[in-house]
């Protein structure tokens, strides 16, 4: 069982995670864009890639048998074409020397939510009957309710950018409003549980990369945007908030230590 | 009843939990044999006596959502709910 110690600990962890991160990117863009640019980027490797390494251990430990294991297999493949997003955006930017938006990049960060909705549906199968229409409702009308008043906002700035990077850049909120939903129906489901840790986190998650997408589209539009701007600290959150959520249910299912030992004598 | 036909329900009644679980993933189940181990001292065909425990350990890991895990046990149980053991199990779980 997961003792209050252990929670308790999670969340100082990831308290300094994210206060890390967040200052890391302010003291970076202190310095000057340069170097925001180059931190920014190099930000993205650990955050993106501890959140690869943890989905591919969650993985491991839930195989593919069972819904829960389908959803991990579905999750893991959601951080691997994130992963691979993130590299791309990084070689076009750091090697290339060319503007990553719109890119290659866009490809893998696109068919990740996918992936994401997969794992929604796959985890929420075996307690499907709790899952009511009032609740649904609710989580449409609040993701409904934060993305028209974003892309009001984001949209409306200037108009001096091509169409289809408005286009591009405006999916991207809308595709986070809709994971949205699928991810509060998961803090109201399971409520008071265990498991409740990583709904909650998950669900940070998807608000913050929502802020991050919204806030791209307004930058973008502005022609004001570089990687390892402040507004881009939320998408390191979101990373760092999923990888905490997978780390706390690897936590909560690791394999007995007793189990372990009678499987070895078998 | 007679001792055979209390273990033939105690094994219904572990079929339909262990399947119940099972669907959800092979760790779930471990989990809750764990907990039913550490905190009770006992395994799943005990619940048939037992109810309450299962009933504690899933709300504890799904909270709300732990009522559906039980419907799904409900359901296997479904053809043999017409016997009172099986039903005062139902009862008692849900």
């Amino acid at each position: 069982m997961q003792t209050t110690l252990d929670a308790v600990l999670t969340k100082k962890y990831l308290i300094g995670a994210l206060a890390a991160c967040t200052a890391v990117i302010l003291v970076s863009n202190f310095v000057g864009q340069d170097t925001a640019i180059l931190v920014g980027n190099l930000t993205y490797i650990p955050t993106a890639g501890s959140l690869l390494v943890l989905s591919l251990l969650i993985l491991v430990r839930f195989g593919t048998m069972g819904h829960h294991g389908v959803a991990w297999f579905s999750f893991a493949a959601y951080a691997v074409s994130l992963f691979i997003a993130e590299t791309l955006w990084i070689i076009q930017e750091m090697y290339l020397k060319i503007d990553p938006f719109p890119s290659a990049a866009d490809i893998f960060y696109l068919i990740s939510y996918p992936f994401l909705l997969m794992f929604f549906v796959s985890y929420f199968q075996p307690v499907k009957n709790a899952i009511t229409k009032k609740l649904v409702a609710a989580a449409v009308i609040f993701s409904i309710g934060i993305l028209i008043p974003s892309l009001y906002l984001a949209l409306g700035s200037s108009p001096h950018i091509e169409m289809f990077d408005i286009i591009l850049g405006a999916i991207y909120p809308i595709f986070d409003a809709m994971v949205l939903i699928p991810a509060l129906i998961g803090v109201s489901l399971f409520f008071k549980g265990q498991v409740n840790l990583m709904w909650t986190l998950f669900c940070l998650g998807t608000i913050s990369v929502f802020v991050a997408d919204s806030a791209f589209l307004f930058a973008q539009n502005e022609d004001s945007y570089y990687t390892g701007n402040p507004m881009e600290i939320p998408y390191f959150w979101n990373y760092i908030l999923l990888s905490f959520g997978v780390a706390s249910h690897l936590k909560l299912f690791q394999k007995a230590k007793a189990d372990s030992k009678l499987e070895d004598l078998k | 009843m007679d001792v055979v036909d209390i273990q033939i329900k105690k094994a219904l009644v572990a079929f339909a939990i262990e399947k119940a679980l099972l669907e959800m993933g092979e760790p779930v189940f471990q989990k809750v044999t764990k907990a039913l181990r550490d905190d009770y001292n006992c395994y799943i065909p005990d619940c048939y006596e037992h109810p309450e425990y299962l009933k504690r350990i899933l709300s504890d890991l799904y909270g709300n959502a732990h009522t559906a895990i039980i419907t799904s046990i409900r359901n296997s149980l479904h053809d043999f709910s017409h016997q009172e053991p099986i039903q005062k199990f139902v009862s008692a779980i849900e």
